[in-house]
């Protein structure tokens, strides 16, 4: 598959702040490509560099093999973006706004006419078509941006964390709506600091963290790239400094932790660790409550190459 | 593509209800201020035609011609005159039945109390009456056939006294602060262009920056948007204009032209507006006081608020004067009421045209920018 994206050694500075520093990245067609990463670590900075909005100190970009320039018609009018502020008119209804975007990339009315209708469909606005957006609930106004940006079908989307504000049964239907829509042929570009969306629905993600690229591959790839590959918590009281050291010393176990009544304790391998830690506290007759055995998340990516949380 | 951004530009600004009214209603109630602050001088129950006494103490028949040509009724009627004795009309003038006593015996002489409008009326109409003989007397002496046709000249100047009565109390100074309204009601428009041209900008508003994704030229927006303005704007001119008529200001019968002042002055208020709104040093809170405070200023300075101010810019920056657009608006009605010639109107508007054009173009090379530094 043909690259829809090439950046390479991308550097932006705002004044003194480095908000990407030598940031390369590749997309292939085809793909949902998400770009994970905490707030201010340069996602939007880097769609906006590659949409030819912001100038850039130093790097090369691509978008469909070619050079990207502001007056590169031919290249734009097959980009949508949803943006990360919602961009709509207040004094248009939901209808005219979609029918206006649409307008500036559809010149055929009766094509236009239906394109506007599937993208009013397809974020299920079709009762609200005449409604100003000022009427509109948050989640439903994130929708409307979303069929701003998507109506004139265009071959490659950027979605800038769409979800935020939005219940999690909308937050499910825009997700399903991607997916529908990388379906339909559509490569799709998603940033997120939500890693459980990002491991949804993307084929391959990137970690991002201060402008630097931390790591990409799929979400497999990822997680294999650490040691972990279990973390073990047990809600229990009054734990005593020699039953942490034990508990460090089975078989796989390097690390132990215990705060707010939390055990955790991290394996890297082995099969029955779940079976050994119950054991060992057993045998010391420690009541305990809930248990979770659980697999490495992005965070754990995250966590374990930057040493901070993803999460805020 | 610009039929679909004028359309939607038509539309946004349509649907901006509050700023269309207040638009709108800006010069109207403004007008209306006027009107009611010195209004009578537009009435034409001020056309009144003024009660005097009139004792004969000696017969002057030229002049009691003249008097009586002037008492005729109709609309030129500019005395109501009883001829009386001395003393009652003074008890007449005491009880303010009249307002003067005009004694005639060869030379005529007024007795008129205090300084009033009805006094100066009177007493140009004495003034002209000597004048006219002077010239008669003189005529006889050296012309005499042309004796007749300047007698009648005397009996028909009645539209002379009319005319003077009526424009008297300086109605063009308060006609040029009508004049006024217009100017600065045009220059009110860049308030809205201002904030339109805003949400073209990409480092300005998330809408501008949707539009500036899309594979269209800026100038086509800028244009669209440019032209659904100026026909709102100009749209309201006219209703004040009608509104101005209706309330008896007179602005002469030349309203092609005035029409013509109010498009251009509608162009400059709207691309003064987009070149203020393109400048991407401000906040669009500073952008938005610097258009009001620039209407204000340049509207003071051509007369909006006290009449002088715009005389003594002629006399000493005149320069200021062809180029504030403002001045240029009012100048360029005023040059329609006082010229025949159009030389002055049409350098006016020319020059109206060509700033709001230049204005346009530089905006378009500010904000057609290809790529913005910080968003
Ligand atoms: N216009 C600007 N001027 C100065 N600094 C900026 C500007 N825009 C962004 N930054 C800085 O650049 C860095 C990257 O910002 P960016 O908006 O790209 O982050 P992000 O990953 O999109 O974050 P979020 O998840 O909050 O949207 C941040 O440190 C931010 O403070
Ligand atoms: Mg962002």
């Amino acid at each position: 598959m043909a690259n829809a994206i090439e950046v390479k050694n991308l550097v932006k500075r705002y004044k003194e702040l480095v908000a990407l520093d030598h940031f390369n990245l590749e997309i292939k067609e085809g793909e949902i490509f998400g770009l994970l990463g905490p707030n201010g670590s340069g996602k939007t900075t880097t769609i906006n560099c590659i949409l030819s909005l912001l100038s850039y100190d130093k790097g090369e970009i691509k978008v469909f093999g070619r050079e990207m320039h502001p007056n590169s018609y031919d290249i734009k009018k097959d980009i949508g973006v949803v943006m990360q502020n919602v961009a709509v008119f207040d004094e248009l209804t939901v209808y005219d706004n979609v029918d206006y975007f649409c307008g500036l990339y559809i010149k055929d009315k009766a094509q236009r006419k239906q394109y506007v209708n599937e993208a009013i469909e397809f974020v299920g606005l079709e009762d609200y078509t005449k409604f100003l957006p000022k009427k509109l609930s948050g989640g439903l106004l994130r929708r409307l941006n979303i069929a701003c940006g998507i109506a004139h079908k265009p071959k490659l989307i950027f979605f800038d964390e769409p979800t935020v504000a939005v219940d999690p049964q909308s937050r499910n239907k825009i997700l399903e709506g991607i997916t529908k829509l990388n379906e339909d042929g559509a490569t799709i570009v998603y940033t997120s600091h939500y890693m459980e969306e990002v491991e949804q629905i993307c084929s391959r993600i990137l970690i991002m963290d201060k402008g630097k690229n931390v790591a990409i591959g799929t979400k497999e790839e990822l997680k294999k790239m650490i040691k972990n590959t279990e973390t073990i918590s047990i809600e229990v009281m009054g734990l005593e400094e020699d039953v942490l050291k034990e508990l460090k010393e089975l078989p796989h176990a390097y690390d132990v932790k215990y705060e707010n009544m939390t055990l955790l304790i991290y394996f890297s391998g082995g099969k029955h660790n779940l079976v050994r830690v119950l054991e060992c506290l057993q045998k010391r007759d420690i009541s305990f409550g809930r248990v979770y055995s659980e697999l490495p998340t992005l965070n754990d990516v995250f966590l374990e190459i930057t040493g901070k949380e993803l999460r805020d | 593509m610009f039929l679909h951004n004028f359309k939607y530009a038509m539309r946004t600004t349509m649907k901006n209800k509050t700023t269309l009214i207040w638009t709108l209603l800006f010069p109207i109630a403004l007008a209306t201020f006027m009107y009611m602050s010195f209004g009578e001088l537009f009435e034409e129950e001020m056309m009144d035609v003024i009660p005097v006494a009139v004792v004969v103490q000696e017969s002057n028949p030229s002049f009691e011609e003249v008097l009586a040509s002037l008492s005729k009724e109709g609309e030129d009627q500019v005395i109501d005159m009883t001829v009386t004795s001395e003393k009652k009309a003074l008890e007449k003038l005491e009880n303010e039945e009249v307002d003067a006593i005009i004694y005639v015996t060869d030379i005529v002489y007024l007795k008129v109390p205090g300084n009033s409008y009805e006094a100066t009326v009177l007493k140009t109409i004495i003034e002209e009456y000597y004048k006219v003989r002077y010239v008669v007397t003189d005529i006889g002496k050296t012309a005499p056939e042309m004796m007749q046709n300047a007698l009648a000249n005397l009996r028909s100047d009645n539209q002379y006294y009319t005319k003077m009565k009526t424009s008297d109390g300086n109605q063009d100074v308060y006609t040029n602060y009508f004049y006024a309204i217009f100017a600065m009601s045009c220059l009110f428009a860049s308030f809205v262009a201002c904030e339109k041209i805003q949400k073209i900008q990409a480092n300005v508003s998330p809408l501008g920056m949707r539009r500036c994704l899309s594979p269209n030229s800026k100038m086509i927006t800028i244009l669209a948007e440019f032209f659904a303005m100026l026909i709102t704007q100009f749209a309201i001119e006219l209703i004040t204009l009608a509104y101005m008529v209706m309330l008896g200001v007179d602005f002469g019968n030349k309203y092609p032209q005035i029409i013509l002042v109010l498009f251009f002055g509608s162009c400059i208020g709207i691309s003064f507006g987009i070149i203020i709104g393109s400048m991407t040093r401000f906040s669009s809170g500073a952008k938005e006081g610097i258009c009001t405070c620039i209407s204000m200023i340049l509207s003071v300075m051509a007369d909006l608020c006290a009449s002088g101010i715009k005389y003594s810019i002629e006399q000493t920056m005149p320069i200021i004067n062809r180029l504030n657009p403002s001045a240029l608006i009012v100048d360029s009605f005023y040059a329609l009421n006082i010229y025949d010639t159009y030389d002055r109107y049409f350098q006016n508007i020319a020059t109206l045209g060509i700033m709001s054009a230049v204005l346009i173009i530089i905006s378009f090379f500010i904000i057609r920018r290809n790529k913005y530094a910080s968003l």
